[in-house]
């Protein structure tokens, strides 16, 4: 960051009584040589007329037509942020409505699960629970074995492959 | 031909001359010149009439400029953090930027003027380049007239004492190859 002089040049100037500047004469020599300096400059480089008079063809069309860039993304983004919000809201609206979508307090049980208990070999189709869907689904009788070892699981799994015509697995 | 042009037509070259004195080379003043007459031509509404037009002309320049010299220094500075990771070899080369000023500008108090803090160097370029009066550069650097006197006074002061050290370093030149082996 260059170096701000505003910060430094707070000792005035000597002035004379009209409020001039006296400059030493060193001082006066840099400044006239500054002055002459500046002028050679401007003969040895000449600002390009004809690059000047091109340009100024241009420049009304730039500044009574087309918008500029920055206004031109301000107002895109803006538009595109309004759609957006749009499009949230709609949907919001739209999922928010459906029943399906609620949450329930109390959760219902997998859908497809429909468990019996067997208690000492007795199978109590009464612990049956009915799916709350209305919806038809396919369900996998399925049976709890508590406190049975797995040579016992494998005759249990006999017995029922051989009394149903259904394939029977074990799920430990 | 409409106001725009009609001003463009009469400042451009004042404007040119101006920066032209602060960048040092023709094709940095082109385009310095042309990006102030672009933002002037856009909204021309926003010169209020408050001040001469040349004067806001000077204005959105010496900004320009300043931002300017801003993003080259933040580039060069970044430059100088490579340079110092290459080979030594490689840091006695001269930057790649030190050959775009022009040789009258390089060989001018101009190269010196361009040293110095922002505020005295661009009242000294208002002053002595483009002959303002005191006012009207205070108008342009939003200063009151005593700090613009005291900018340009102790501006040509710096200015004096850069070129004394320079010509110090010129006649007694630092011996950077003096041969150190008896020290050791």
């Amino acid at each position: 960051m260059p170096f701000d002089g505003r910060l430094l040049d707070t000792d005035p100037a000597p002035l004379d009584e009209n409020g001039e500047i006296i400059f030493p004469p060193e001082l006066q020599e840099l400044a006239g040589q500054l002055t002459s300096e500046a002028n050679n400059l401007e003969k040895q480089h000449p600002f390009d007329r004809e690059l000047t008079d091109r340009d100024l063809t241009e420049r009304p069309a730039v500044a009574a037509g087309s918008t500029p860039k920055r206004w031109l993304g301000l107002i895109s983004g803006t538009v595109g942020a309004l759609l957006a919000v749009t499009a949230c809201s709609l949907l919001v609206a739209f999922f928010g409505s459906s029943p399906e979508l609620k949450p329930t307090l109390k959760p219902s049980p997998a859908p497809n699960a429909n468990t019996s208990v067997l208690n000492n070999g007795h199978l109590n189709s009464n612990t049956t629970q009915a799916s709350t869907h209305n919806a038809p689904l396919h369900i996998t009788p399925a049976m709890a074995f508590p406190d049975v070892s797995s040579p016992e699981l494998e005759g249990i799994l006999d017995v029922l492959e051989s009394s149903a015509d259904r394939t029977c697995s074990i799920s430990l | 031909m409409n106001e725009v042009e009609l001003t463009t037509q009469e400042y451009f070259p004042r404007i040119h001359r101006a920066a032209l004195v602060l960048s040092g080379n023709p094709w940095d003043a082109d385009d310095l010149a042309q990006e102030t007459f672009l933002i002037y031509a856009r909204s021309p509404e926003k010169f209020q009439g408050r001040s001469s037009i040349y004067t806001w002309l000077y204005g959105i320049l010496l900004n320009i400029e300043r931002k300017q010299r801003r993003r080259r220094g933040m580039h060069q500075q970044k430059l100088q953090v490579l340079s110092e990771n290459t080979d030594p070899a490689q840091q006695m080369a001269p930057p790649a930027e030190s050959s775009i000023e022009v040789s009258e500008w390089k060989t001018s108090l101009w190269k010196y003027v361009a040293r110095l803090p922002d505020g005295q160097r661009q009242a000294l370029v208002l002053r002595f380049s483009e002959g303002l009066r005191y006012e009207e550069i205070a108008d342009i650097l939003k200063c009151p007239v005593g700090t613009v006197k005291s900018r340009i006074f102790h501006g040509l002061a710096a200015l004096r004492n850069a070129l004394k050290g320079d010509q110090e370093i010129k006649e007694h030149p630092p011996h950077l190859n003096e041969d150190i082996n008896h020290a050791i």
